[in-house]
């Protein structure tokens, strides 16, 4: 009896132990969330007794290794980063051997992430190391490899696109009245619906009009203001809201399915969808830039007080420069530290996956409270400096939620922008 | 085993306890007076506060798990394990996320986590043999 006891006893142990190997070490968002936001009380319990850890100043070490796809052959030209707990980033590019190397690394503990136009990103993974490297003062860590698979862009099948009947939809703006008619769709696969939203078309006229993608960052109906106008103005609007908050990924692709929708003729007779034009803002640039990387074929975006860089984010946070509104925090801090879960800081941040993009017309006002407009400078920087052509506007005294008067002058900077990119 | 070398083995293992808990508390209990006489002396309020903060986290459990040890055996004897345990979780995520040189690593072990653990394994072997036999 004792020793079945003790063959029980030691089968619990083991499921437990099992239990906490995999929560401490898995990226399953939920389970992920809840232990980054423990570490983060814990870190700052330990920092309130020891003293902050990065007040230290030892010697700069370094960090180097190798990045290949995935039948070993080296990948030229990635782009490489390693971030500090706080945020402060480390950025080199793989050469043509594939093998990279991050020098005056201050030492800690590193989860190096890799990013190339048709991959998937990579990160590194050791999980007997917990998913690290440590870079010792004045020594380099060899071996970081990482491995790069390509992108699945597979694009959720449909079997039936049901359009509803045709509204007419007003917007007054002080003297203006815009008008445009307004359909409902719904993408269907076996009855289910994988993505829905609105279309607005010009009330008179054939076209074929330019498309314009607006994600917005509210239901449809509430945000009126964006696509009416524009619609009036002679362009054929997909409006959407990605409702699934977090699904980032689920909701690109749902979008993605209406471009191929909308290609095809379903959605509008009207559209020119070789002309394509895609607009989000503020928490809907990350879709912005994640559909710009997952898709070709379209010529233009912008994007209104949007995130460039999670990792700059993270850093103002960290700092107390930047307060983030609406439990934002709470977020961020579940996101993880990212020296050790820096994946979706670097999946989300457009200013370390510049190839391929669009023109690129970024608008932020400089009383922006929740996204300082600092995040659009530094991207404009990058694209300034890699040539790639964009527009900067930052506007005085705008705020990031913007009202009825900026609503004009908002208004005249997108359609000068698109008329530029897709007329 | 005769019964004499088993209680002399019991003797020992309970003194062993006793000196590297008693020798832990007020190590950790003058370390942080010092810190906080220092404060209240130069005015330096964030001095106190640091000073009551480790008397609070490294001082007081070995204290209160050194009462309970005398007190009620195995109650103590499971403090002084979770107190160490939790040091171990405190630290190790510090440890894991930030640079910590070897020798502060090897301060630390000594000085904090393996005082409570130490004590509690010695307690509980001769606790659990002195209820055995």
């Amino acid at each position: 009896m004792a020793k079945v006891r003790r063959v029980v006893w030691v089968v619990i142990m083991g499921v437990c132990l099992w239990i906490a190997a995999w929560a401490g070490t898995t990226d399953y968002v939920p389970v992920a969330a809840l232990r980054h936001t423990a570490e983060y009380r814990l870190i700052q319990w330990g920092n309130a007794l020891w003293g902050d850890p990065l007040a230290e100043h030892y010697l700069p070490g370094a960090l180097s290794g190798l990045v290949r796809d995935a039948a070993g052959q080296p990948v030229a030209g990635a782009t490489v980063l390693v971030s500090s707990p706080v945020g402060d980033t480390f950025v080199t590019k793989s050469d043509a051997t594939g093998h990279y190397r991050l020098p005056d690394l201050p030492p800690g503990f590193y989860r190096p992430v890799a990013a190339h136009r048709g991959y998937a990103d990579a990160i590194y993974r050791a999980p007997l190391r917990l998913n690290t490297v440590l870079v010792r003062p004045g020594r380099e860590t060899t071996g970081a490899n990482l491995t790069m698979v390509a992108e699945d862009l597979t694009i959720p099948a449909f079997d039936a696109v049901e359009m509803g009947l045709a509204e007419e939809a007003v917007h007054q703006e002080g003297d203006d009245l815009y008008q445009a008619r307004r359909r409902t769709y719904r993408l269907l696969r076996s009855e289910a619906v994988i993505g829905e939203g609105y279309v607005y078309e010009p009330v008179t006229g054939e076209g074929p009009w330019p498309t314009l993608l607006v994600i917005l960052p509210g239901p449809v109906l509430a945000w009126e203001v964006v696509p009416v106008p524009l619609a009036a103005q002679g362009f054929v609007v997909v409006a959407v809201y990605p409702a699934r908050k977090m699904d980032i990924a689920g909701e690109v692709d749902s979008m993605r399915a209406a471009l191929v929708a909308l290609r095809a003729g379903w959605l509008s007779t009207r559209a020119d969808a070789t002309r394509i034009g895609v607009l989000g803002g503020s928490f809907t640039s990350l879709h912005v830039y994640n559909l710009l990387q997952r898709e070709d074929g379209i010529n233009a975006a912008l994007v209104l007080g949007g995130v460039a860089d999670g990792f700059r984010i993270r850093r103002q946070f960290e700092d107390g420069t930047l307060i983030p509104a609406h439990g934002f925090d709470k977020v961020l801090i579940g996101l993880g530290l990212p020296n050790r879960a820096p994946q979706l800081y670097f999946r989300y941040s457009v200013r370390y996956h510049l190839e391929g993009l669009p023109p690129l017309c970024l608008i932020h006002g400089t009383a922006d409270g929740f996204v300082p407009h600092s995040q659009s400078e530094l991207l404009a920087g990058e694209l300034a400096a890699r040539g790639m052509p964009y527009e900067l506007h930052l506007v005085p005294g705008l705020a990031h939620y913007f009202t009825g008067k900026e609503t004009t002058l908002l208004l005249r900077i997108t359609m000068d922008f698109f008329e530029q990119y897709l007329r | 085993m005769s019964e004499k070398v088993q209680k002399d083995y019991h003797r020992w293992l309970r003194r062993l306890g006793w000196v590297i808990l008693l020798l832990a508390a007020s190590f950790w209990t003058l370390f942080t007076g010092a810190e906080m006489v220092s404060g209240l002396v130069s005015g330096e309020a964030a001095s106190l506060r640091g000073g009551l903060l480790e008397f609070a986290v490294f001082a007081a459990p070995l204290w209160l798990g050194a009462i309970l040890v005398w007190r009620w055996p195995p109650v103590g004897v499971a403090w002084l394990l979770l107190d160490g345990v939790a040091l171990v979780v405190l630290f190790g995520v510090r440890a894991l996320t930030f640079y910590v040189p070897p020798a502060g690593l090897a301060m630390t072990a000594l000085t904090l986590v393996l005082p409570p653990l130490a004590a509690g394994v010695l307690f509980l072997v001769d606790w659990r043999r002195g209820r055995i036999h």
